[in-house]
C-alpha cells in the first residue's frame, strides 16, 4: 500500500510527535525557562511563587569577581586540552598507522580512557596526584626530579596544568581514532614519490602527511575545543574547581546548587556563557555539519 | 624499515602504552591492597589479593543498589531512544512532509545544547513535577539528551539503504509499520547495535544531572562513586575497586562488541 501525500505527512508527524516532545520538554522549554529566570529573583524560597523581575541585576553581579577567573579557565582549558590531546592522538595514530603485529589490540587498548566512565577516571588520577601518598610525587621524589611535595590538584597554576593533562589523557583517543581515519585516505604513491626523492622521515610527515591531513586536524581541534567549552564532570571532578580551574560550568553549579540557591544568578551566569557557545556551535553547525 | 625509525616507533610505543596501561594497572593493583597499603605509593603489587574491598562496596556501601538504579535507569533510557530514533530517523530520511529540513536541523542543532545550560531550568521543573530524587525523571532526561544523536546516526545509516527493498516489501502488502519492523530493522541491525552501545556508554557515565537530582538512595553508580572517593572514612582500595566496578560493564560491552562501536565512534563527531 502506498501511502498518499497527505497520508505520508500524517504518518510522519506521528513518528516525529514523542521525539518532538521530549525534545521540547526537556530542552526547548528549560532553555527559554532559564532565559527568562535569569531576569527574575529566583531563589528556593521564590520557587512556585510569582516571581519578582529583577532587570538585570542578575547580570550586573554574574559578572563580578569570580566570573572573570572562570572565564581565564574557560579559554585555556580547552585550548590547552584540544592541544594536547591533538598532538597525543596524532602521535597514538602514527603509531597505529603502521602495519604490525597486534596493532588492532593495541589500538582498542589505547581507547580505554576514552570509553571508560568519567568517574572513575577522575578519582583514579585523583590518587595518583595526591600530594602525600600518591604515585607521581613518590616517583618523583624517588628519582630526585623535585624534594618538596607539589601539590597537583589545588595550587595555582599546577592544578590548571593537572586538569589539561588529564582532559587530553581521556580524549586523545578520540583525535587518534579521527586522525587514523584520516591519515588512511593519504595514497600511497604520495609517500613513494617521496622516497624517491629521498626524502627523510620527518620530510615525509612535514611534507606529505601534514598537509594531507591539515583539514581534518583543524575540524577535531575545534571540536574538541567546543566541548570542552562547556565540560562540567570532568573538572568538577577532578579538582573540585580549586587550585584555580574554576570554569564557567562550575561556577554556575556552585551559584545555583551551593546554599543560598541563587537560581536567577546562576541563570544569568548561564545566558552569558551561552552567547560565545552559540556563535561557536553556529560555525561547527555551517562549516563542520554543514547543514 | 631503519634503524632510526625502529627506535623512534619502540619509544613511541613504550611511551604510548605506559601511558594508557600504567594508570589502569595501579587502578586494579590499589583496589586489591589492604586499607593500608592503599595509601603507600611504594607498594605496587599487593602482598595478598584482597577481593574483600569489592564485597564492601557492594554490600556495605551499597554499590550493589546503586548498580540496581543505574540499570533501572539505562534500560528504558536506551530502549525509548532506540524505538523513537528509528520513527523519526525513518520519517525525516523516507517520508515526505513540510517542514522537514526545519525539523531536522533542530535535531541537530538541539544535540550541541550543553547539559550545563539545563541544568537549573529542569531542576526547577523537577521541583514542581516532583522530578526531584525520581529515577523516571532522570529517564526522561537522558531520552531527551540521547535522541537527537540517535536520530542523526539513524539518518545517516537510512539514506545508505536503497529504497527498492522497501518498495518490494510494499508491494507485497506490507504496511509502513510493518516494513520497519520486517524490512528496516533487520537491515539496519549494526546501527541498531552501535547506537545501543553507544547510548549505554553516555547514559552509563553521566554525572552532572545525577548528582544534582538524586539523593543518597537513588544514587547512580557514578554519584555513588563520588560520594564514595569525597566521603571521609573511604580508603584508596576502597575507591578504586568503586572505580572498577563503574568500569567493568563498559568494557565488557566495548570488548565484546567493539567492531561495532568504532563506526559510531567516528560517525559520532557529535559526541562529547
Amino acid at each position: 500500500m502506498n501511502l498518499g501525500k497527505k497520508g505520508q505527512a500524517k504518518l510522519a508527524w506521528l513518528f516525529l510527535i514523542p521525539t518532538l516532545l521530549f525534545v521540547f520538554s526537556v530542552m526547548l522549554f528549560p532553555l527559554g525557562y532559564n532565559f527568562w529566570a535569569a531576569f527574575h529573583k529566583v531563589t528556593i524560597e521564590t520557587i512556585g511563587e510569582n516571581l519578582p523581575w529583577v532587570g538585570s541585576q542578575n547580570f550586573s553581579e554574574a559578572l563580578k569577581g569570580e566570573f572573570w577567573g572562570a572565564l581565564f579557565v574557560n579559554i585555556v582549558f580547552p585550548l590547552g586540552t584540544a592541544t594536547l590531546s591533538l598532538i597525543l592522538g596524532l602521535g597514538g595514530a602514527l603509531l597505529v598507522n603502521e602495519r604490525f603485529k597486534g596493532r588492532g589490540s593495541l589500538r582498542s587498548f589505547f581507547l580505554f580512557p576514552y570509553i571508560v566512565p568519567v568517574v572513575s577516571t577522575a578519582i583514579l588520577w585523583g590518587i595518583l596526584l595526591d600530594p602525600g601518598m600518591g604515585l607521581v610525587n613518590s616517583i618523583l621524589q624517588k628519582t630526585g626530579l623535585t624534594h618538596g611535595t607539589t601539590c597537583w590538584l589545588s595550587e595555582s597554576p599546577v592544578a590548571l596544568f593537572s586538569l589539561i593533562f588529564f582532559t587530553s589523557w581521556r580524549y586523545f583517543p578520540f583525535m587518534m581514532l579521527f586522525i587514523l581515519a584520516a591519515l588512511q585516505t593519504i595514497p600511497e604513491s604520495l609517500y613513494d614519490a617521496a622516497k624517491i626523492d629521498r626524502a627523510g622521515m620527518w620530510n615525509r610527515f612535514r611534507h606529505v602527511t601534514l598537509p594531507s591531513i591539515k583539514v581534518p586536524l583543524a575540524i577535531i581541534f575545534f571540536i574538541r575545543f567546543l566541548w570542552e567549552f562547556c565540560k562540567y564532570a570532568d573538572p568538577y571532578l577532578l579538582t573540585g574547581g580549586s587550585g584555580g580551574t574554576m570554569n564557567i560550568p562550575i561556577l554556575i553549579r556552585e551559584q545555583a546548587f551551593h546554599m543560598p540557591l541563587r537560581f536567577g544568578l546562576g541563570a544569568a551566569t548561564a545566558v552569558i556563557l551561552a552567547i560565545p557557545l552559540i556563535f561557536f556551535t553556529w560555525i561547527y553547525l555551517k562549516k563542520v555539519v554543514r547543514i | 624499515m631503519n634503524l632510526k625509525k625502529r627506535i623512534l616507533a619502540i619509544a613511541n610505543t613504550i611511551f604510548f602504552v605506559g601511558l594508557v596501561g600504567l594508570p589502569f594497572f595501579w587502578m586494579v593493583a590499589t583496589s586489591l591492597k589492604s586499607g593500608l597499603e592503599s595509601f603507600d605509593p611504594r607498594v605496587i603489587i599487593p602482598s595478598s589479593l584482597n577481593w574483600k574491598s569489592y564485597t564492601t562496596v557492594l554490600f556495605e556501601l551499597n554499590f550493589a543498589k546503586y548498580f540496581l538504579n543505574s540499570t533501572y535507569v539505562i534500560i528504558p533510557a536506551i530502549l525509548l531512544t532506540i524505538g523513537l530514533g528509528i520513527l523519526s530517523g525513518y520519517a525525516i530520511t523516507r517520508l515526505r512532509f513540510r517542514g522537514k529540513a526545519h525539523v531536522s536541523t533542530l535535531l541537530v542543532t538541539t544535540y550541541a545544547i550543553p547539559p550545563i545550560l539545563l541544568v537549573i531550568p529542569l531542576y526547577i521543573v523537577a521541583s514542581w513535577v516532583g522530578g526531584i530524587n525520581n529515577l523516571n525523571f532522570l529517564i526522561v532526561i537522558y531520552v531527551a539528551r540521547l535522541l537527537p544523536f540517535a536520530i542523526y546516526l539513524f539518518m545517516s545509516y537510512f539514506k545508505t539503504l536503497p529504497e527498492e527493498v522497501e518498495d518490494a516489501a510494499r508491494i507485497d502488502g506490507c504496511s509502513r509499520i510493518q516494513t520497519i519492523w520486517h524490512v528496516i530493522i533487520p537491515l539496519s541491525l549494526p546501527a541498531v547495535i552501535s547506537i545501543t552501545i553507544y547510548t549505554f556508554m553516555i547514559g552509563w557515565n553521566e554525572f552532572l544531572f545525577a548528582s544534582i537530582f538524586l539523593r543518597e538512595q537513588n544514587f547512580t553508580l557514578t554519584v555513588g562513586l563520588h560520594h564514595l572517593f569525597t566521603s571521609i572514612h573511604s580508603s584508596w582500595n576502597l575507591a578504586m575497586a568503586g572505580a572498577v566496578i563503574v568500569m567493568v560493564p563498559v568494557l565488557i560491552v566495548f570488548l565484546l562488541l567493539e567492531k561495532y562501536l568504532i563506526r559510531g565512534l567516528t560517525a559520532g563527531a557529535l559526541k562529547g
